[in-house]
């Protein structure tokens, strides 16, 4: 059995990832190659659906903050959503808060992209 | 729950496995599930990550007695190296300045009660020691 599978959704110019499973040092190789994968293909909007992940370990953190730095500077953004309450505790342990805005669900975290594309037109 | 896994990354999927095992028996709750898991993996890949040296094997000995979960690893032939005098990352710094690194001894730190390292004649130890009842596991 998987222990972590990777959905994708293409939602115009935005990567949807829906995920499921569990981030640890043993599947986190995988999360970063999908990442990898999307930023060489330019797609750096990104929305990652945590619902059902029901564990992360550092080894996973670590690969969001690791992929974050980049992908910002190429005025891209990786949006968590639907964090469950043990995942978002860890979340909040590390003060990641103050890195990535955690949205309640995948249709937030889109309409927030939305949101900032059209600031960034009507400036 | 005593037994010995491989000394690389790929064991994790075994150790969780059987981690389920020994929480069904004890009739332990998903929450405790939850952070032992997130406890025994960050001390196992600090663990293989660290230590010099070493068999190929190491032990994992999980026991619940007394409302006390005590976690213990052992390495062996190993050079010593205290797990507990790493320096606690900065997780108050900008994203300029993040360390991937050390956010796993921090999660631990933050979890446990009791954070012990031993080192005889080249077995390397590591104990941490969660009090259900006290804190049920939240700090």
């Amino acid at each position: 059995m998987d222990r972590l599978i990777i959905e994708e959704e293409q939602i115009e110019d935005i990567m949807l990832l829906k995920l499921h499973g569990l981030i640890d040092s043993g599947t986190a190789q995988f999360l970063e190659e999908k990442f990898n994968e999307l930023t060489n293909g330019d797609s750096v909007r990104i929305v990652v659906d945590l619902q059902n992940v029901d564990y992360i370990s550092s080894a996973g953190w670590g690969i969001f903050v690791g992929e974050i730095k980049g992908i910002r500077q190429r005025e891209g953004d990786i949006k968590l959503a639907s964090m469950r309450s043990d995942v978002r505790e860890v979340f909040d342990l590390l003060e990641f808060n103050t890195l990535l805005t955690p949205y309640a669900s995948s249709d937030e975290a889109l309409a927030a992209f939305e949101s900032e594309q059209n600031t960034k037109t009507t400036r | 729950m005593k037994k010995e896994f491989s000394r690389h990354i790929s064991a994790l999927e075994e150790i969780f496995t059987d981690l389920d095992g020994f929480l069904s028996q004890e009739k332990l709750d998903d929450r405790i599930t939850f952070v032992l898991k997130l406890v025994v993996e960050e001390l196992f890949t600090n663990l293989i990550r660290h230590n010099v040296g070493g068999r190929d094997q190491v032990m994992l000995d999980i026991s619940l007695e007394s409302g006390k979960l005590k976690v213990v690893l052992e390495d062996f032939e190993v050079e010593p190296f205290d797990i507990a005098s790493i320096q606690p990352v900065d997780i108050s710094s900008p994203l300029e300045a993040r360390k991937v690194g050390g956010l796993g001894i921090h999660i631990v730190r933050n979890y446990v009660d009791d954070l012990v390292y031993e080192y005889l004649d080249g077995t390397l130890r590591i104990t941490a020691v969660m009090d259900l009842e006290e804190h049920d596991v939240r700090h």
